[in-house]
């Protein structure tokens, strides 16, 4: 897996589920999701989660 | 407001070209005192030109409201007779207008209104169309009639910005007018980087956003936003959005730091944060790096004597509150609901905000504490006492508008009671000094304590020694009852397991809204169901307001939920699910699902489908004082 992650903007819905599992990485912008991909590594655990807990599986990890 | 008009300008219409009255040329040879007279001619009031915009006449009886704060606003007015207030927050004036001056004029710019005008004397009041003004002179240069209406927009602007910050929160009406008047304002385009200099100035953002320049050190992605404080600016900061700057000179910010506590904390929190910049190696003449401002000597020293008078630790969290935002919140409690205005601004005045998490220790038994009287402005405590076994038990609790931490400040004992916090609470603090005052010179307060405290120590006697009420009191207190509303319960002597309160459900709503499995008390046994709390935690954490609380209490789930399960995360009771709820332009549409207690429906299916009455709803402290008689039968 990479350890880097994006998001996929038409399927973002703003929903900040993300952000409240992994705020170090995501954050919400405009009503969208945006990925710190610095921090990814020390958080990998907690931006995995988040990847796999978004309601419309708009993070992918490239 | 910056600009009055008053008779003068109606005089010399050719240099001062403000008014164009049909009949002007009437009013041209005119003295002052007789054009003011004219201002009242009847022909004059039917309807007026201000640039070739046409202003009507309006006429208001005192205590109508012109128009309300957060409204969509298409017009501007210009008082002619008696006054008007703008309020915001339902309430605080911010401003009393004067014949001649405009006001409403921010939804020229904003489309909307941003406070509250009440006519406070019966007024008189022309009505320009922004339409009107947009259309007829060109916008962008700026006629005469613009630039006024602009300057009276800055200057609105920048009072109701200072208000809204909570470091000006306290400061009166008065030095806010002055501070004003010295404000320079900046304006910044996209990527225009702004060299803040190394002055003691401090900087607002009023609109766009800022970020700190690329090159500068310390470039830690914070985004600098309305209302933000950027003091003692360390770097180059450019624009990621056009708007505004405000600067405020180093006079300005000496004299807020003498009046408002809070400002002082602030800035010092701000100095504290930006003490991990460290002097970079390089000086001023190495080109590009020369960017970061570095502190010098001199201007360290006045920043650490100030963080060593603002030392704050626990009281981070401390900020100062909208004093009319008390005052109403006192009149609501029950307890303190009998006190005079008097003593309400008094507390207004002297009450901080602390907030604690669920499950935190607040007082502790056998202390004295930190010398603070608690006021609970939303939330919920428990009180935890020390029984003659040495085993510590729940005695209680207290809700909204009840205090606690008075036994070392009224009798100068130790705390006799532990108080732990059961939901997120936000509190009002009063220090030893302040609480003394009130106690000893304002007798309605002090006999609203003595009173409720009369009050409790009978409930105390009452529960003692009564096992039974202690341990459903344990029970309600560690299962979150204290807070829910309306709960579901079944009498498992009366249940007879045939499902038919699921099977009603899944009939009416498609789904089962609930689970048959809670905690169980004796006979008593509460499902996984919404409990509709009195301050839940789902509604706050959605982004989409797609949950929220009608106004019969009930917590709903509106169609625009995108199904992130936020809600169910936060709820801790599990009655929240996820489910899929069809599809949607090919894509399968997820939902939150809850129990809304068939709303909209004349019975709750569970309930009505029971053939032993077994499922009920009720009120939990109704129920359990029901439970507790019948039980001591």
């Amino acid at each position: 897996m990479g350890t880097k992650f994006k998001i996929n903007l038409d399927a973002c819905t703003g929903c900040g589920a993300c952000e409240d599992t992994c705020p170090e990485v995501f954050k919400m912008v405009d009503e969208k999701s945006t990925v710190n991909n610095e921090t990814v590594a020390k958080n990998i655990a907690a931006a995995t989660e988040a990847m796999n807990s978004c309601p419309d599986n708009a993070i992918v990890s490239v | 407001m910056i600009r009055t008009l008053d008779a003068s300008d109606f005089i010399e219409p050719k240099k001062k070209r403000l008014f164009y009255p049909d009949f002007s040329s009437s009013l041209t040879n005119l003295s002052k005192d007789e054009a003011t007279s004219h201002l009242y001619h009847p022909e004059v009031q039917q309807c007026r030109e201000l640039f070739g915009i046409k202003g009507l006449l309006c006429k208001r009886d005192k205590g109508m409201v012109v128009y309300r704060e957060g409204e969509d606003g298409n017009s501007f007015y210009l008082l002619q007779k008696g006054s008007i207030t703008l309020n915001i927050n339902q309430g605080m004036i911010v401003e009393s207008i004067k014949p001649f001056e405009f006001f409403g004029v921010e939804s020229v710019f904003s489309k909307k209104w941003l406070t509250t005008a009440i006519v406070n004397d019966d007024a008189e009041l022309y009505e320009f169309r922004n339409s009107d003004l947009t259309n007829s002179i060109d916008f962008r240069k700026g006629s005469e009639l613009l630039k006024i209406v602009e300057q009276a927009y800055t200057k609105e602007r920048l009072r109701l910005l200072l208000y809204k910050i909570s470091p000006f929160i306290g400061i009166t009406e008065d030095e806010l007018k002055d501070i004003t008047k010295n404000i320079i304002i900046m304006p910044f385009k996209k990527g225009q980087i702004i060299e803040l200099g190394q002055e003691d100035s401090l900087f607002i953002v009023s609109e766009g956003k800022m970020i700190p320049a690329a090159e500068a050190i310390g470039s830690n992605n914070t985004v600098y936003q309305y209302g933000d404080i950027i003091y003692k600016p360390l770097f180059k900061l450019a624009g990621e959005e056009d708007g505004e700057l405000l600067k405020l000179n180093e006079k300005i910010v000496q004299r807020i730091t003498e009046i408002s506590e809070p400002f002082k904390s602030k800035i010092s929190a701000e100095l504290k944060k930006r003490g991990k910049y460290t002097k970079p190696a390089s000086d001023k003449q190495k080109g590009a790096e020369s960017a970061v401002q570095v502190i010098s000597e001199k201007e360290q020293k006045p920043a650490a004597e100030m963080e060593n008078k603002a030392e704050i630790k626990k009281e981070d969290k401390i900020e100062r509150l909208n004093p009319h935002e008390i005052r109403l919140f006192l009149s609501e409690s029950p307890v303190f609901n009998n006190i005079g205005l008097e003593e309400k601004s008094k507390i207004a005045k002297c009450a901080k905000m602390a907030c604690f998490d669920k499950n935190q220790e607040i007082i502790k038994a056998g202390t004295f504490g930190e010398g603070k009287f608690y006021i609970i402005k939303k939330g919920q405590v428990k009180i935890v006492k020390a029984n003659s076994r040495g085993n510590f038990i729940t005695v209680g609790w207290l809700e909204d508008g009840d205090f606690f931490g008075e036994a070392p400040l009224i009798y100068n004992v130790e705390n006799g009671e532990t108080i732990i916090s059961i939901t997120n609470i936000e509190m009002l603090v009063i220090d030893i000094n302040s609480f003394k005052d009130l106690y000893d010179y304002y007798p309605s307060f002090k006999k609203a304590l003595i009173n409720r405290l009369k009050e409790r120590a009978k409930g105390y006697s009452e529960i003692e020694n009564n096992m039974k009420a202690l341990s459903i009191m344990n029970f309600m207190v560690e299962n979150g009852l204290t807070y829910a509303t309306r709960l579901k319960i079944y009498e498992l002597n009366k249940c007879i397991n045939c499902f038919s309160c699921v099977k009603a459900c899944k009939a009416r709503h498609g789904t089962a809204k609930f689970r048959r499995i809670g905690p169980k008390y004796s006979y008593v046994s509460m499902p996984q169901s919404c409990r509709t709390c009195k301050h839940p935690t789902c509604i706050s954490k959605c982004r989409k307001d797609a949950i929220r609380r009608e106004n019969d209490g009930e917590i709903v789930i509106n169609s625009n939920c995108v199904g992130c399960g936020l809600c169910a995360k936060y709820c801790g009771f599990g009655a929240i699910e996820v489910i899929e709820a069809g599809s949607e332009n090919g894509k399968k549409k997820r939902m939150a699902n809850k129990c809304e207690h068939c709303r909209g429906h004349s019975d709750c299916a569970c309930v009505s489908e029971c053939p032993t009455g077994a499922i009920k709803h009720a009120e939990p402290m109704a129920y359990f004082k029901h439970f507790l008689t019948q039980q001591g039968d």
